[in-house]
C-alpha cells in the first residue's frame, strides 16, 4: 500500500499540460467523467442559489428569488442569543468526546474480530454488533430510557452499593456520558464494517513474512495491520472531523429535560426549537450555512495536515 | 347585488389567481354557470381538495374519496372532489412547497397558524381568498351560523372584519373540554378518602398512596400535558403560560409571585416522593406502565387516549381498577377552578385558493357543512347505515359502534362522518356522548368543564405579521429559560430563594414586549 | 500449522469473551423489539423495565400491519427504486471513484474539491423540489432514484479503495493495450469486491431507509415507498392519541406494539442483506493477484 502511493507520486507531471493533449490521452477517463459531473452540477449546484435564503426573510409566497434580503439579521439573532455560548460549547463537548471514544471503538472491533479464528463466531457477532444501526432514535432513545429511569436496571444495581434511586437523564454531569456511550453501542459495529472490508485487502503474506522474523502478534499489529489499513482510518478521521459541528437534534430532543439543558442543548436542538416557534426556514439555513463554513474549514485543514504528515487526503 | 357584480368578482378573483399561474388545478371546460348552481348539479364538477388524511382513514384508506362520507356528498351535490392528500407528519412542508411554486389546489384545509404570520399573513400573500362578497350570496348556511353566535363569529375573521375561513365549530361547550386529573377512586374508597378538592386534599390523598397503597410515584404524568392544563398552577391563579386575569389583562404566569407557591408545592411534593421520580422524562408509555402496575395512582390525561385506554387496559386485569376524574384542584375549599383545558370554540378549518376558477362554487360546496342535512351527514353519516333516529336522537348503528371486523370506533365513523376530526361544519354533542361511552368518560365531561378556562384562556387574536415575528423570537429563549428554571426548581438544582433573580432575567429578555403585542392582539380582538 | 504460543491463546479466549459481550449488548435492542412485537397490547403496555422475553403473546400487530393495503404496494414500490436505484448508484460511483483515482489526472483536485464541497453547502429543500420538477422527474418513482444517486461520502470511501490498488497491476494490463474501461471491469472490480460490496451495503440501506424525498416529489399515494407508508402508520397512532382528547381507546393499548411491529416490518428485510456481502470480506481476497 506504502508502495503504491510512493508509486503513485513518482509518476512524472508534465509542468503545464495542454488541456487537449490531456483530454485525448485520457479520454475515456473523462467519457466516464461525464454523467458523474452532470449529476453533480444538476441536482447538487443547480438548487446551490438557495443557500441565499440565509441573507433574506424567506416567504414561500415570494419565492427565493423574490424574498427581500435582510442582510446578516439571522446571523445576529443567532449569535446574539443568549444562549449562543453554551450551545457552542455543548455542541463542541458533545463532538469531540464522539470523536476520541467513538471514532477507535470501530477500529477496535474490527481488529479483534480479525483476530478470531472460527468463522461463524466472527459472523455472527459482525452481523449482530451492526444491527442496532436500524433501529430508530425513537425506540433507541426509549430503551435508554428504561435502562437510566429510577426502575432501571442501572439503579437496581446502584441500589446494591447504597445509592439511592433516581432518574439518571436528570442529572446535568451524566449527560453527556450517556449520550456518548450509547452513541458508540448504536454505531460501533455499523462502523466497523468499512475497516473489516480494508481489513479483508491486507495481503496474507506480509504476516507470513513478520512471522518469519519472529514478529508476534502485537508486532504484527503495529507493523502490518495498522500501516495497511491507515489510508481508509484516516479518510474516515478526516470525514469525521468534518463533521464536529454536526449533531443530530432527534437523540437530543428526546433525552434532555431542562434540568439537563446545560450540558444537553445544542446547535441544532435549539434551530429545532426554535423552528417550531418561528417556522423560518430563513433562520435555521443561516445556522446550517454556519456549521458548514466551521465544517467545511475543519476538513481543509484535516486533509492538508494529513497530506503532510502521512500522504493521505481527501484531495 | 346582482348577478353580474357576483361573476365580476369571481372573474376578477380569478384574474388574480392566474398572474400566478402555472398549472390550473379547476375543472377543465364545463364551468356550471352560475345561475343553475342547484345540488345536485346537472352537469358533473370537478373541483381540487388538498387535506390532511386522518389517521383514522388512512389505516383502510388511501383516499377520501374512498369514504362513504365524500361518495354521498357528491351524490347529493354533484360536485367531483379530486383529493390530494400530503404525507402524516409532513403537512407543512408539503403546503409550503405548493405555495411556493404555485400549486394550490381549489379548497384546502390547512393550520394558518403553522404558516409564518399566520391567517393575516396568508391573506396579505394572497394565498387564501376573502370571502365576505361570496358568503352573503352563496353560504347562506354559515352566515345564519355565525349570526346566531357572536362567540363563533369572533374567532373566525381578522380584526378588519375579513372572513376567510370555512370554520369547525365545536357546538358545545362540552364538546371543548376533554382532558384534567384522574386518580384511583377504587384506593380512595379503601382508604376512605374522598375525591380531592384543594392542593391539601391531594397532598393527603397522594400520602396516602404511598404509605398504605404501595404507589412508589404516585402522581405520575407527562410534563407537557401537566403544564399545558395547568393542573395545579391553577390553584394558585396562575398558569404556565400567557393568560387573562379576571380584569382580561395579559399576564405570563412563570413570573408572578404565585408562581413561586407553586413551584414550592411542586418541590416539596418531589421531596416528598409524591411525584413521580421521572416526572421530567415520562412520556406516554412510561406513564401507562405505571399506572396500570399500580406505581402511580392520579395522573394526567384525557378522556380517551388516557382515561378511556386505561380502564380498557384494566377491564380484565383488575375488575376493581376505577379511575375517576377529579376536578381541577383549588387552592381552598369550595372555590371555582380558574383553569383548565379548554379549546377555542371555533376554529379555521378550509380555505378557497385564488387558483379556484369557480370559488362560488367552492362555497357553496363548503357551506353545505352547516346546513341541517350536512350537519347530519358530518356528524352521523348516512340515515340508516350508520345512525338510525331513536326518540328524536341520531344512534350510531352497530356498524359504528361495534364493527363486525372490530374497527374502532374512531376508524369506523370516519367511513361515514368527521365528526371524531374536523371539518367545516358544527359538530354535535350527541356524538361524544356515544363515542365516550364509559360512565368515567361521561363524569369526566362534567366534573372537567366545571371551571372558569374559559375566561382566563388567551383568545385566538390575529397579531400582524412582524407581531408574531418578533413574539416568537422573543419568547424561543424566554420559553427555554423558563423550561430549564422550573425543573432546577423543583428538583432543588436551583434554590427558591433565587426566584426574584430569575423574574429579573425574565424581564431583561424582553418579557415585557411580548406581553404588550398579546395585549394588543387580545385588545383589538375584544373590539371585533 | 504455526503453533500458538500461550499468550496467543489467552489472548484468544479473552477475545472471545469479550466480543461476546458485545454481541449480547448490540442483540439487546433488536431483542426489545422483536420482543415488544408479539407481545399483547395490555402485556406491554403493564410492563416495566428491560425485556427478555414477550409480555403476553399476539401477532395481531403484525397482521394489522401487513392487512395495510398501501403495505404491500410500498414493498412493491421500494423493491423497484432498491433495484434501479442501486444499479444506477453503483455505476456513476464506480465510473467517478476510478476516474478520479487516477492519478496525474489533469483536473484532478479542482473536480474533487468541487465535489466535497456538496457535502458541506446545499441549497436546500425548496429549490431541489424545483430542480428535480424541472427535469421531469416529480411524481414519478424515478425521483427517487436519479436525483440522489450519488452519495458523496460512498464516492470518496469507494475511491480510496480503488486508490489502495497497486498501479503496477494496471500497468501490466495497459501495456498490453487495455483500454480504460476494460482495466476498470477486467483489473480494478475484481480486486475491489470488499470495499463494493461495503458500498453495496451503504447504499441499499440508505435507499431501504429513505423516506424524506419520496414526501417531497410523490403526490400520487401510490407510489409511495415502504418506510413513507410505515411511518404514516406509527405517526397516525401518535396523533390519533393526541387529537380530540386521545382519540380511541379501542386502539390505544394496541399501539405501542403496533409501533414495533412496524419497525421489524420496515428492518428485518434489509437486515438479511448483510450476511450475503460478509462472505466478499473474507481474508486474502488479494492473494495470488498481487504476486505479480
Amino acid at each position: 500500500m506504502k508502495q503504491a502511493i510512493s508509486f503513485g507520486q513518482a509518476v512524472p507531471r508534465q509542468k503545464k499540460p495542454r488541456l487537449l493533449r490531456e483530454l485525448a490521452k485520457n479520454k475515456y477517463i473523462y467519457i466516464m467523467l461525464v454523467p458523474f459531473l452532470l449529476f453533480y452540477i444538476i441536482f447538487m449546484y443547480g438548487p446551490m442559489y438557495g443557500a441565499m435564503i440565509a441573507f433574506k426573510d424567506f416567504t414561500p409566497k415570494l419565492g427565493i428569488l423574490g424574498s427581500p434580503w435582510v442582510g446578516i439579521k439571522h446571523f445576529e439573532a443567532f449569535f446574539g442569543s443568549i444562549y449562543f455560548w453554551r450551545l457552542l460549547r455543548n455542541t463542541i463537548s458533545i463532538s469531540l468526546q464522539t470523536l476520541v471514544f467513538g471514532f477507535p471503538a470501530p477500529i477496535i472491533l474490527a481488529l479483534l474480530l480479525n483476530e478470531v479464528r472460527q468463522a461463524w463466531f466472527k459472523k455472527t457477532v459482525q452481523t449482530i454488533s451492526y444491527m442496532p444501526h436500524f433501529i430508530s432514535l425513537v425506540v433507541v432513545c426509549g430503551i435508554i430510557k428504561i435502562f437510566t429511569g429510577s426502575e432501571g436496571i442501572i439503579n437496581d444495581f446502584m441500589v446494591q452499593f447504597g445509592q439511592e434511586r433516581r432518574d439518571l437523564l436528570l442529572d446535568p454531569a451524566l449527560f453527556q456520558p450517556i449520550y456518548v456511550i450509547s452513541d458508540i453501542w448504536q454505531k460501533i459495529g455499523w462502523e466497523s464494517i468499512i475497516y473489516l472490508a480494508a481489513l479483508s485487502s491486507v495481503d496474507q503474506e506480509l504476516y507470513e513474512a513478520a512471522r518469519i522474523d519472529g514478529a508476534g502478534k502485537w508486532r504484527q499489529l503495529l507493523s502490518v495491520t495498522l500501516p495497511c489499513i491507515l489510508p481508509t482510518i484516516v479518510v474516515m478521521l478526516i470525514l469525521r472531523v468534518g463533521s464536529m459541528m454536526n449533531i443530530g437534534f432527534e437523540k437530543i430532543i428526546l433525552l434532555y429535560n431542562g434540568n439537563t439543558y446545560e450540558t444537553a442543548d445544542v446547535i441544532s436542538s435549539y434551530v429545532y426549537r426554535k423552528g417550531i416557534q418561528e417556522f423560518s426556514y430563513s433562520f435555521s439555513t443561516a445556522v446550517g450555512l454556519f456549521n458548514s463554513v466551521i465544517n467545511f474549514f475543519l476538513v481543509l485543514s484535516a486533509n492538508t495536515i494529513s497530506k503532510k504528515v502521512n500522504d493521505t487526503s481527501l484531495w | 347585488m346582482s348577478w353580474k357584480k357576483v361573476v365580476g368578482l369571481g372573474v376578477a378573483i380569478c384574474i388574480a389567481g392566474t398572474t400566478f399561474l402555472t398549472g390550473c388545478t379547476s375543472s377543465e371546460g364545463g364551468n356550471t354557470s352560475v345561475e343553475n348552481m342547484e345540488f345536485p348539479l346537472k352537469e358533473s364538477v370537478t373541483l381540487t381538495y388538498w387535506m390532511p388524511l386522518n389517521a383514522s382513514v388512512s389505516k383502510n384508506h388511501s383516499n377520501m374519496n374512498d369514504t362513504k362520507l365524500y361518495q354521498e356528498l357528491e351524490k347529493r351535490t354533484g360536485v367531483k372532489m379530486e383529493f390530494q392528500h400530503p404525507p402524516l407528519g409532513q403537512e407543512k412542508e408539503q403546503f409550503n412547497l405548493m405555495v411556493a411554486s404555485n400549486e394550490l389546489p381549489d379548497i384546502y384545509e390547512y393550520d394558518m397558524l403553522l404558516y409564518q404570520g399566520g391567517a393575516q399573513k396568508a391573506l396579505d400573500d394572497e394565498i387564501i381568498i376573502p370571502l365576505n362578497e361570496l358568503m352573503e350570496q352563496y353560504a347562506p348556511n354559515l352566515t345564519a351560523v355565525l349570526k346566531q353566535n357572536p362567540e363563533w363569529d369572533k374567532n373566525v375573521k381578522t380584526d378588519d372584519g375579513t372572513y376567510f375561513t370555512f370554520p369547525f365549530i365545536r357546538g358545545d361547550d362540552r364538546l371543548r373540554v376533554y382532558a384534567g386529573a384522574m386518580l384511583r377512586q377504587d384506593w380512595l374508597d379503601d382508604l376512605g378518602l374522598s375525591v380531592p378538592e384543594t392542593i391539601s386534599d391531594w397532598e393527603t390523598v397522594l400520602t396516602a398512596f404511598k404509605e398504605q397503597k404501595g404507589a412508589t410515584n404516585p402522581l405520575s404524568f407527562e410534563l407537557k400535558k401537566f403544564k399545558l392544563y395547568n393542573i395545579v398552577a391553577g390553584a394558585y391563579g396562575v398558569a404556565n403560560d400567557m393568560f387573562l386575569d379576571d380584569d382580561g389583562t395579559v399576564q405570563f404566569g412563570p413570573m408572578m409571585p404565585a408562581y413561586k407557591e407553586y413551584l414550592t408545592t411542586l418541590k416539596r411534593w418531589y421531596d416528598k416522593g409524591l411525584l413521580d421520580r421521572d416526572f421530567a422524562t415520562s412520556d406516554g408509555a412510561a406513564v401507562t406502565s405505571k399506572i396500570t402496575t399500580g406505581k402511580a395512582g392520579a395522573t394526567v390525561g384525557g378522556s380517551g387516549g388516557n382515561l378511556g385506554n386505561y380502564m380498557n387496559l384494566m377491564k380484565n386485569q383488575d375488575s376493581k381498577f376505577n379511575l375517576m376524574p377529579a376536578p381541577y384542584p383549588t387552592l381552598h375549599q369550595g372555590e371555582r377552578p380558574k383553569f383548565g383545558q379548554i379549546d377555542p370554540a371555533s376554529g379555521q378549518n378550509a380555505f378557497i385558493s385564488p387558483m379556484c376558477k369557480q370559488p362560488e362554487l367552492a362555497v357553496k360546496y363548503l357551506d353545505y357543512g352547516y346546513s341541517e342535512e350536512g350537519h347530519m351527514l358530518f356528524n352521523f353519516g348516512i340515515e340508516g347505515q350508520s345512525y338510525t333516529m331513536q326518540d328524536g336522537k341520531p344512534v350510531y348503528t352497530q356498524e359504528i359502534s361495534n364493527h363486525p371486523a372490530g374497527w374502532g370506533f374512531a376508524e369506523s365513523l370516519t367511513q361515514y362522518a368527521r365528526a371524531s376530526s374536523n371539518g367545516a361544519f358544527v359538530q354535535d354533542y350527541d356524538y361524544i356522548e356515544q363515542y365516550c361511552s364509559l360512565p368515567q368518560q361521561q363524569a369526566a365531561i362534567n366534573v372537567w368543564s366545571d371551571t372558569d378556562a374559559k375566561k382566563h384562556a388567551m383568545p385566538p387574536a390575529t397579531p400582524t405579521t412582524e407581531e408574531s415575528q418578533r413574539y416568537a423570537q422573543l419568547m424561543a429563549d424566554i420559553d427555554t429559560y423558563c423550561e430549564e428554571m422550573y425543573l432546577k426548581f423543583i428538583l432543588g438544582s436551583e434554590s427558591l430563594d433565587n426566584f426574584d433573580t430569575y423574574v429579573q432575567h425574565i424581564k431583561e429578555m424582553g418579557i415585557e414586549e411580548a406581553i404588550k403585542i398579546q395585549q394588543e392582539a387580545v385588545g383589538r380582538y375584544n373590539q371585533r | 500449522m504455526i503453533k500458538r504460543s500461550v499468550g496467543e491463546r489467552i489472548f484468544e479466549i479473552i477475545n472471545i469473551i469479550i466480543l461476546t459481550l458485545l454481541g449480547l449488548i448490540a442483540l439487546y435492542p433488536l431483542w426489545h423489539v422483536l420482543m415488544a412485537s408479539i407481545s399483547s397490547g395490555d402485556g406491554l403496555a403493564r410492563h416495566t423495565g428491560a425485556m427478555f422475553v414477550p409480555a403476553g403473546f399476539s401477532l395481531k400487530a403484525y397482521r394489522l400491519v401487513l392487512e395495510t393495503p398501501m403495505v404491500l404496494k410500498g414493498y412493491g414500490n421500494t423493491l423497484y427504486i432498491l433495484v434501479f436505484g442501486l444499479a444506477l448508484s453503483m455505476t456513476m460511483t464506480i465510473l467517478g471513484a476510478f476516474a478520479l483515482s487516477r492519478k496525474g489526472l489533469y483536473g484532478r483536485k479542482v473536480i474533487l474539491l468541487f465535489i466535497i464541497f456538496t457535502m458541506y453547502f446545499s441549497g436546500g429543500m425548496i429549490p431541489f423540489y424545483f430542480t428535480v420538477k424541472n427535469v421531469g422527474l416529480a411524481d414519478t418513482r424515478w425521483a427517487l432514484i436519479v436525483p440522489t444517486c450519488v452519495n458523496t461520502f460512498n464516492f470518496i470511501i469507494m475511491r480510496t479503495g480503488f486508490e489502495a490498488i497497486p498501479v503496477s497491476l494496471e500497468e501490466s494490463a495497459k501495456i498490453d493495450g487495455a483500454n480504460d474501461f476494460v482495466v476498470l471491469w477486467k483489473i480494478i472490480l475484481p480486486l475491489a469486491k470488499p470495499i463494493i460490496a461495503v458500498i453495496v451495503l451503504y447504499y441499499a440501506v440508505g435507499i431501504w431507509n429513505s423516506w424524506f424525498n419520496a414526501m417531497l416529489f410523490l403526490r400520487n399515494r401510490e407510489l409511495y415507498p415502504l418506510q413513507l407508508v410505515l411511518r404514516e402508520i406509527l405517526i397516525q397512532n401518535d396523533t390519533a392519541a393526541m387529537t380530540m382528547g386521545g382519540g380511541d381507546a379501542d386502539t390505544g393499548m394496541l399501539n405501542e406494539v403496533l409501533k414495533y411491529a412496524t419497525i421489524c416490518v420496515a428492518t428485518i428485510p434489509i437486515l438479511v442483506i448483510y450476511p450475503f456481502l460478509q462472505k466478499y470480506f473474507a481474508k486474502g481476497v488479494m492473494v495470488g493477484a498481487v504476486k505479480g
